[in-house]
């Protein structure tokens, strides 16, 4: 790792001769003690040692989700990416789990390293984020799992020496001790999913609890878009806070740590000592040139435990290299994130079509007619019926919201609606499960 | 703190003198000048701070019982007055003036804020008031990984061992000591959330996929995740150290715990247990042995009383008493002469340990919780107060009882009717109920002198859900269904 001040700050020529000097010694390292590569590099004849850019990488294959999963033949397969090397600051020390949003979960191992390097990054965070040890007091509303979200938070608030409260999220302590810790402790920073933010937070207005200290909403583990973050500051206005602020987090289980924006949709800003990020074409491969969209590609360039090389992350989204206008750090950022599992193929009576769930989520969200939403996917005569359930906010005309909504689903997503189903929040929330599950029920697909 | 290896060779007389120095400074310069409460209690009983000098003078002090530190619907904030903090006024001045210094000034902010800016806190579990927060500075966090590393040193856990924590995640002692303690001794660990965060048969798979080689667990979950296990046949052959903590480890069921892993492959695991409360700050464990020799204390971070509970008088070396903790050297969180409400059915000794011959003191490992003492109106007359910590031992080690639970109501739910005991039993395979309620309600006569009101035979599953075995973070043992007045 190399220090912050002076990666943040690093121009591209400097930068690109520090990740391939990078690349060229981890590369040896990982084709020596990590049996996945090790093979792979045999198997297809590819000599490390003449890797001497980050160039050169295209000369490597890609790894995916699928090649990381545990089979019934070979339930130890996510291991063979870990590193057999077992010494010193390369010994195991903790394992973490992806999150099994679009595959069955993987176990990550962190070596001693790996968990220094998390509580950098956490210390990196603070820093765009702007935490500050003095003034700040955060509650860490990620829902505990042995996941990177909830752990990369506790690295971040250990790592800044504020005053925290890891809260485990509502399934360990109910809603209700979230929001009494936000009005005891007189939080000033709030971690949590973006669904549940809207929720607790609302709930917080709704009841007049006094939050009016919380300054900033960090968001992760789930898309957050514009609009969405634009209504968690509306909220948190409602609750008397001056000049919120909504800041999001991208995390990805596969790196072992998270990257933040120092501003809502400056982009998630890396760390180019830590890792190289491509953006290919995810039909053909091919890497795209610096701002155009594609699937984004993550190489670890440090580290032990669990290593990916040329992982392809499923997330679509762009890179920039040009400084960040916001805060003028140097270091490449990703922009304009969505997930390529969310658009999905679907049967309807006119036919088969993709529809685009990230665009769903980004209409539902952000729309300030809709409080809460729930997708129910059915099958019915060998085709898919989707009907939505949403609790439309007081004051607001249903009919209208609804009419507006029937427009825009199709046109923006692709889906076919088959009806629209208001439902008072109280009913429509135990559906959505915030309290009971690890993740609220946004998509429930009944197939 | 202290060199825990210098430690563990010291006298009895050497460790005084270091504690007799530790708490003079820690009470002069700590908790009377900057723990509002203690400065009150040292006020409104005109205790001079200065005439405690020894261990043997702490008894001028008057007790804390967990309802001074709990908040309340009417002083929601009073947990806050027993942190150890500069005022906020003096903190701010001098903070102003450490800032403008001309000579580190900075240093020493950031020494203060190591020192007494709370940055974690753990939670009690508010079996029997509110949950209070106990809170953390960075200077706490050192002694709490401290008190880790010390732990497994007792257990003999090594750099070769893969450690489970299966504690249910909580902003507990329990799951955050565990994880501490793994990370500052450089040990593997998976801090997993325990059952209801990844579910049993995951956490099943895990330990024999992954080959962990000590276990940590809470008692009654673990029995219940053994047998499953147990019963698909798993291999955890890899398991050699099982460790407890939340729950008294009756010895029946360390027994039934060491069967079920033998019957998996382990071989000669050793089941062990630790003891701590919230208010302590850290666990103390036993060192590896068949028999128990007792929870091995640390006393360069802790004065530990047993006294008797009536009068508050202390007892004698190894007699019988309730445990009172005073901490040493700490920041964030302190409580001196704190009434644990734990019984040491065996007191305190100072002896070395015959099994590891470690110098520091042991509580007896026999230890009953007072709140398990419920007063019942068992006859219309007068109220008895019947022990049910001795049903953990009978039902827990019986060898023909696979699950129990004990529900306390009142007669047709009328709050000023009699108390009615039920006990819920499992029986294990081919047990003959019959005999077997016969037997319980024998034992139960003779060692608690009360008899159920009924005995209820049921089916695995259902039991399994009334404990909230998937459910719930500890299973309920004991349901006191009483109508509140």
């Amino acid at each position: 790792m190399e220090n912050w001040d002076k990666v943040q700050k690093m121009s591209s020529t400097k930068r690109e001769k520090m990740q391939s000097k990078k690349l060229q010694s981890f590369l040896s390292h990982v084709n020596t003690h990590h049996p996945y590569y090790r093979r792979l590099f045999k198997e297809k004849n590819i000599n490390v040692s003449k890797i001497k850019s980050t160039d050169d990488l295209e000369k490597i294959p890609f790894t995916t989700k699928a090649d990381m999963m545990a089979t019934k033949e070979n339930r130890k397969r996510p291991y063979e990416f870990v590193s057999e090397l077992q010494k010193d600051e390369y010994r195991t020390s903790h394992f973490m789990f992806t999150g099994g949003h679009t595959a069955e979960a993987v176990p990550i191992v962190y070596s001693v390293y790996d968990n220094n390097a998390l509580k950098e990054v956490g210390g990196r965070l603070c820093d765009v984020y702007q935490l500050d040890q003095e003034n700040d007091i955060i509650v860490n509303g990620f829902p505990f799992k042995p996941h990177l979200a909830f752990w990369q938070t506790f690295q971040t608030t250990m790592n800044l020496g504020a005053t925290a409260i890891q809260t485990g999220g509502a399934k360990i302590m109910g809603t209700d001790k979230v929001i009494m810790a936000l009005e005891k402790l007189e939080a000033t920073v709030f971690f949590s999913p973006p669904g549940y933010a809207l929720y607790a937070l609302g709930g917080a207005v709704v009841f007049e609890r006094d939050i009016h200290f919380v300054e900033k909403v960090i968001l992760g583990m789930d898309l957050v878009y514009p609009d969405y973050a634009e209504r968690i500051k509306e909220l948190l206005m409602l609750a008397g806070v001056e000049e919120p602020r909504v800041m999001r987090e991208y995390i990805l289980s596969e790196a072992k740590h998270a990257w933040g924006e120092c501003a809502n949709s400056t982009g998630y800003h890396t760390y180019p000592d830590l890792e190289f990020i491509e953006v290919i074409n995810p039909e053909t491969g091919e890497r795209l040139e610096e701002g155009e969209k594609g699937e984004i590609v993550y190489t670890a360039l440090d580290g032990g435990g669990t290593t990916v090389v040329r992982f392809r992350t499923g997330d679509l989204g762009k890179i920039v290299h040009e400084e960040c206008p916001e805060c003028g750090r140097t270091v490449p950022r990703i922009l304009g994130v969505e997930r390529s599992s969310y658009y999905v193929t679907m049967a309807f009576s006119d036919g088969e079509k993709t529809v685009d769930m990230n665009a769903l989520y980004k209409l539902l969200m952000g729309h300030r007619g809709v409080v809460q939403w729930q997708l129910e996917i059915r099958k019915k005569n060998k085709n898919d019926a989707l009907n939505l359930l949403i609790s439309v906010m007081k004051g607001m005309d249903e009919d209208q919201v609804i009419s507006e909504l029937k427009e825009r689903i199709p046109a923006e997503t692709g889906a076919e609606l088959e009806g629209i189903t208001t439902m008072r929040l109280r009913d429509l929330l135990p559906r959505l499960a915030f309290e009971t599950e690890y993740m609220e029920k946004r998509i429930v697909d009944l197939r | 703190m202290e060199d825990w290896k210098k430690l563990c060779r010291m006298s009895f007389e050497e460790q005084r003198k270091m504690q007799n120095k530790k708490l003079k400074y820690f009470i002069r310069t700590q908790v009377y000048t900057m723990s509002p409460y203690y400065k009150r209690v040292f006020k409104e009983n005109n205790i001079d701070p200065y005439s405690i000098e020894t261990v043997e003078d702490l008894q001028k002090l008057p007790f804390t019982y967990k309802w001074d530190v709990a908040p309340t619907d009417e002083e929601p904030r009073k947990y806050k007055d027993f942190i150890i903090r500069p005022d906020e006024e003096i903190s701010d001045k001098y903070g102003h003036i450490a800032k403008l210094s001309l000579y580190g000034g900075k240093r020493a902010v950031d020494e203060k804020l190591y020192d007494y800016k709370p940055v974690h806190m753990h939670f009690t579990t508010g079996r029997t008031a509110d949950p209070t927060p106990f809170v953390y500075s960075q200077r706490d966090i050192e002694y709490l990984k401290e008190g880790g590393k010390r732990l497994l040193d007792v257990f003999g856990i090594s750099h070769d061992d893969i450690c489970l924590n299966a504690f249910p995640y909580a902003p507990h002692l329990a799951f955050w000591l565990t994880y501490f303690a793994a990370e500052a001794s450089g040990i593997t660990g998976f801090h997993s959330g325990g059952g209801k965060v990844i579910g049993t048969e995951n956490l099943i798979s895990a330990i024999e996929d992954m080959r962990f080689t000590v276990l940590i667990f809470i008692p009654g979950y673990c029995y219940y995740l053994l047998r499953r296990a147990a019963e698909q046949n798993r291999d955890f052959s890899s398991v050699n150290k099982v460790i407890f903590g939340g729950e008294r480890v009756p010895p029946g069921l360390k027994r039934k715990i060491k069967d079920l892993l033998q019957e998996m492959g382990a071989e000669d695991p050793m089941i062990l247990a630790t003891y701590a409360c919230t208010e302590s700050r850290v666990a103390w464990g036993e060192c590896p042995a068949e028999e128990s020799f007792g929870y091995h204390i640390y006393p360069d971070m802790e004065v530990i009383e047993v006294v008797d509970p009536e009068t508050g008088e202390p007892v004698g070396d190894g007699e019988e008493g309730e445990i009172v903790y005073t901490a040493l050297d700490w920041r964030g969180t302190c409580v001196l002469r704190y009434r644990t409400g734990d019984i040491a059915k065996g007191g305190i000794t100072y002896e070395p340990c015959p099994n590891c011959g470690r110098m520091v003191p042991r509580i007896s490992a026999n230890i009953q919780r007072k709140s398990e003492f419920k007063e019942f109106a068992l006859t219309k007359v007068k109220g008895t107060l019947v022990n049910l910590n001795a049903l953990f031992p009978l039902m827990m080690g019986h060898k023909d009882v696979l699950e129990w639970q004990i529900e306390i109501r009142k007669r047709n739910d009328d709050p000023y009717d009699l108390d009615q005991i039920f006990l819920y039993v499992t029986p294990q395979p081919g047990v003959d109920s019959v005999g077997l309620k016969a037997d319980l309600k024998e034992k139960m006569l003779r060692e608690m002198e009360v008899s159920p009101n009924d005995i209820i035979i049921v089916e695995l599953k259902e039991l399994l859900n009334r404990l909230g075995m998937e459910t719930e973070l500890k299973e309920k043992r004991i349901l006191d269904n009483r109508p509140v007045i």
